[in-house]
């Protein structure tokens, strides 16, 4: 399993999401984000490389962003490329995620 | 990117039927005549789809599946076995074994599309 | 473009010829008592892929037939049936059938309705024995989404999908369902997140995520089941049908009237309890390695045994012109052409190889042949096949099949006794036909032999005479009676019955063989039985010679006719009444063959005795002396078809090209040798005094 592209700066840790985002992925970027989240700081999940996303990440995603919320964690995803937000208006999570997107 | 399917089945006719409809779709295929080729085909490589067979000799499509989920190559990949109508034992035990769908015999290639796509999107 | 599936079916119907082959096998290996599982399951899988393939192609007769066979055999390899031999009688009838419906599809012809029926009657009655029903061929179908009749109206559907957590574990992603259910109308997603336990605790590969849909839809409630057919047993799955659907005011009417009510927690349904079911074996380890091969065209294989031919002569020009070439002078370039020529000739084998097949494809048609016979004439025979791999080439191959018919016909229909005449005469009822195939002195002998009458040589002594092939009072050897049913002329319209019927004597057989340049004789001992023997050369294409001078032109000899080459003296050459000349040789006098004359050469050596004479034999084994100029050299020769080329020329089989370039006929042995039959028969028809017999035998009384 190959580890995410990480920017842990001062102010927020900065996440790189890979090209295939599937099942297989799951787990990874479930510990992963837990590691992200003991570190307390904001957290910006970088999109602009997913191709395919299916229901398992996009579970942990959603998931994610109910700890952030609890915690009062700055939670945001940016560079949704077109297949990320068809996957999330199809599945029917745009409601959720999608407040949280913003652009660079 | 091209989705890549793999095709395993002892029947030349069936591999090349199944090649050439999905070829048309815009898919890589790749054939095996058996499922202990098939696993080989799987090291290392994936795939977007398998579709197997049931009956053939040195490995049948039920063991191959069943072998091809422990596999992490293939663990998530759709599998389709290919199955006659009167075999509604062998979906429950592809179902055990892991399979994701069935295609039944005898199929047409909008059939063979159509299944494909539901578990592969287009 | 041509339809694709034309090109499959031609694909399909080569499969099935060696489905055929080796379930045929199979079933015969099941019949001596091999009961090994291996063969049952292989022979299972050969009927269940022609019916896979017949039914992609529509051949529903087919199809029908072989359900009930597959069935049949599924019962015994899963052990509900026990194999017995009244089965195994059945099962090889349900074969032959099954190969005509094959025959016929593949021909496109329509077969009788009730073609087949009383074996599948006989199939079924075993099946209904065990209790186990024939399964329904035609189970309802599910509806094609796009081929449902749509209902005028939209109707309105809840659906409620709530997948169990093992949904992901065959690779079914909600996603995709969604978007297929999409398809079928308007869809409005509503998702429940309800479940989703906090990151630390949840089961990444766990579905938790579960769907309210409102779908509207001129699609009935069916093909929305089949969006959801593959996980239907990994979700709870609710559709709700709230009637049609008018307009938005309609439809929030409704949601007032409680289409939202919570909708109680129905009991797990409880997921399908796996049907006790034997479980599939996998094929046994240490069975045979799969041998790798690929097909290939035979224009492919064809080409390319054409081009080495023409390779080979190109070298053998090279070789010419390099020999003249000093070695002094040029030792790099003779040795390379040397180096070439060695090259060549083991190309040239592992090309022919390439197009080698052993014989077993056209023994595998013979045992069908013999239950059919057998079945008709009341007889009972047992073929037994030896050497079925010794391979020859295609070119050989697939011209023996007619001649290897005719002669088993014969065997079972003249060689064999009726079985009670057998018993009479002290031996089993059943007879036994053995054909085997081996090589021998570079080329390949086919054997039929059968333990029946044998040849009866007084009533074929007197047939040949009535018909005027043989003078009353000929002194005939056995063997040389026994041949004489390959005499044209001989078989009449008694000799041939309904079966053997196919209007084709043994001298047609012997023709044919001798056309591919091959030779038979039999051997027979009446009581006893007979033994037919075919020599072929392994192939067609390329033969090794004997370049003889005759005049200014050469000739080839086919090497292996030949015995000796020598140079009488005066005192071994004699003349015949009829102007022929005889030579003495090993004990006996043989026709001499004026090359020159047969073939009209001028400034030819005419004298045999300043000339040489090759001996050669020809057909049963009789001798004769070609008189030729010279010897030239021994050497492999491509043969160029004459027919193929120009036009059928009697005398000459064929032609090659030398290393001088230029064209060389190849002498055909056989068909000499008949003319000098003929020609002595002419004469002999001048003056009756002289005896009708063959050569070899006129000749010998004529000199003692």
């Amino acid at each position: 399993m190959t580890s995410y592209a990480m920017v842990n700066s001062d102010d927020e840790i900065s996440l790189t999401l890979k090209t295939i985002m599937d099942l297989t992925e799951a787990e990874n970027l479930r510990l992963t984000f837990l590691d992200c989240l003991t570190k307390k700081k904001p957290l910006k999940i970088l999109a602009g490389e997913v191709e395919r996303i299916t229901t398992p990440c996009l579970q942990i995603l959603f998931s994610l962003k109910n700890w952030a919320d609890y915690h009062n964690i700055d939670f945001s995803i940016v560079d949704m490329p077109q297949a990320f937000k068809t996957a999330l208006d199809d599945i029917g999570l745009e409601e959720y995620l999608a407040p949280l997107e913003q652009r660079t | 990117m091209k989705k890549t399917a793999l095709t395993i089945d002892d029947s030349k006719t069936m591999r090349d039927m199944v090649s050439f409809t999905l070829k048309n779709a815009g898919y890589d295929v790749v054939e095996a005549e058996n499922g202990q080729l098939g696993l080989d085909k799987i090291a290392g490589a994936s795939f977007d789809v398998i579709i197997t067979d049931v009956n053939m000799p040195v490995m049948d499509g039920i063991t191959f599946t069943r072998e091809a989920r422990k596999r992490a190559e293939a663990k998530t990949t759709p599998i389709l076995i290919l199955t006659t109508e009167s075999g509604s034992d062998i979906k429950n035990e592809g179902r055990s074994a892991g399979a994701t769908g069935w295609i039944v015999k005898p199929f047409n290639p909008e059939k063979l599309l159509q299944v494909v796509e539901k578990v592969c999107g287009s | 473009m041509s339809d694709p599936m034309e090109q499959f079916k031609v694909i399909f119907f080569e499969e099935c010829s060696d489905l055929l082959i080796s379930l045929e096998e199979g079933l015969m290996q099941l019949q001596a008592g091999d009961c090994d599982e291996e063969v049952v399951h292989s022979v299972f899988r050969a009927v269940h892929s022609i019916k896979g393939g017949a039914g992609a192609f529509g051949f529903d007769r087919l199809v029908s037939f072989a359900h009930i066979q597959e069935t049949l055999l599924d019962d015994i390899r899963s052990g509900a049936l026990e194999v017995e031999q009244a089965y195994m009688t059945v099962l090889l009838q349900a074969f032959d059938i099954l190969s005509e419906l094959v025959g016929a599809a593949q021909r496109d012809e329509e077969v009788a309705d009730d073609f087949g029926g009383d074996v599948a009657k006989a199939m079924k009655a075993i099946l209904d024995q065990t209790g186990v029903p024939l399964a329904e061929k035609n189970a309802t179908k599910k509806p094609d989404i796009e081929t449902d009749t749509a209902e005028k109206n939209a109707r309105l559907f809840r659906i409620l999908f709530k997948p169990y957590a093992e949904l992901f574990q065959r690779a079914n992603e909600p996603i995709l369902l969604i978007r297929e259910l999409g398809t079928l109308g308007d869809l409005t997603v509503a998702l429940d997140v309800s479940d989703v336990p906090d990151i630390e605790e949840m089961e990444a590969e766990h579905a938790y995520f579960s769907w309210d849909f409102s779908l509207i839809t001129e699609y009935d409630e069916a093909a929305i089941r089949e969006v959801f057919e593959f996980v239907e047993d990994d979700c709870d799955l609710q559709i709700t049908d709230h009637g049609v659907y008018l307009s938005p005011e309609a439809f929030v009417e409704d949601a007032q009237a409680g289409l939202f009510e919570d909708i109680e927690d129905e009991p797990d349904a409880s997921p399908d309890v796996l049907k006790p079911r034997k479980a599939v074996k996998p094929a046994k380890s240490g069975e045979a390695v799969v041998s790798q091969s690929i097909r290939v065209e035979l224009d492919k294989v064809d080409t390319l045994v054409n081009m080495v031919g023409e390779l080979v002569i190109t070298q053998a020009m090279l070789r010419e012109q390099g020999g003249e070439l000093l070695v002094e002078q040029y030792p790099n370039l003779v040795q390379g052409i040397e180096d070439l020529s060695r090259h060549i000739r083991d190309l040239q084998d592992c090309v022919m190889a390439i197009r080698a097949q052993p014989v077993k494809s056209v023994f595998s048609r013979m045992p069908r042949l013999v239950r059919e016979l057998t079945a008709s004439l009341g007889k009972k025979a047992r073929l037994v096949m030896s050497g079925e791999d010794t391979e020859v080439d295609k070119t050989v191959t697939e011209r023996i099949g007619d001649p290897l018919m005719h002669m088993i016909r014969n065997s079972v229909d003249h060689g064999l006794e009726m079985p009670d005449v057998r018993a009479k005469a002290g031996k089993s009822e059943e007879g036994v036909i053995n054909l085997s195939a081996f090589h021998r002195g570079g080329r390949i002998f086919i054997e039929i032999a059968d333990d029946g009458a044998g040849i009866n040589k007084k009533i074929v002594l007197e047939k040949a005479i009535a018909n005027g092939l043989v003078s009353p009072d000929a002194n005939l050897s056995d063997e040389e009676i026994n041949n004489l049913i390959f005499m044209p002329g001989f078989s009449t319209a008694e000799s041939v019955t309904n079966v053997s019927g196919r209007g084709v004597g043994m001298d047609v057989v012997r023709k044919n063989i001798q056309s591919l340049g091959g030779r038979i004789s039999i051997r027979s001992e009446e009581g006893k039985g007979s033994k037919f023997t075919m020599s072929l050369p392994l192939t067609l294409a390329v033969m090794d010679g004997m370049v003889v001078d005759i005049g200014p032109e050469k000739y080839i000899l086919p090497l292996v006719n030949i015995i000796q080459t020598l140079r009488p003296g005066k005192e071994d050459v004699n003349s015949l009444p009829d102007g022929r000349n005889v030579m003495m040789f090993r004990g006996e006098y043989i026709l001499l063959v004026p090359l020159y004359d047969l073939y009209h050469i001028d400034n030819a050596i005419e004298n045999p005795c300043e000339g040489l004479v090759v001996v050669v034999e020809g057909d049963g084994g009789v001798l004769m002396g070609f008189i030729v100029d010279d010897l030239v050299n021994q050497q492999q020769v491509v043969i160029k078809s004459l027919e193929a080329n120009y036009a059928l020329v009697e005398g000459v089989s064929g032609a090659t090209i030398l290393g001088n370039g230029r064209v060389s006929l190849i002498v055909d042995i056989s068909t000499i040798q008949d003319m000098s039959a003929n020609q002595l028969r002419k004469f002999q028809s001048a003056s009756p005094e002289t005896n009708k017999i063959s050569p070899q035998a006129q000749i010998s009384s004529e000199i003692h």
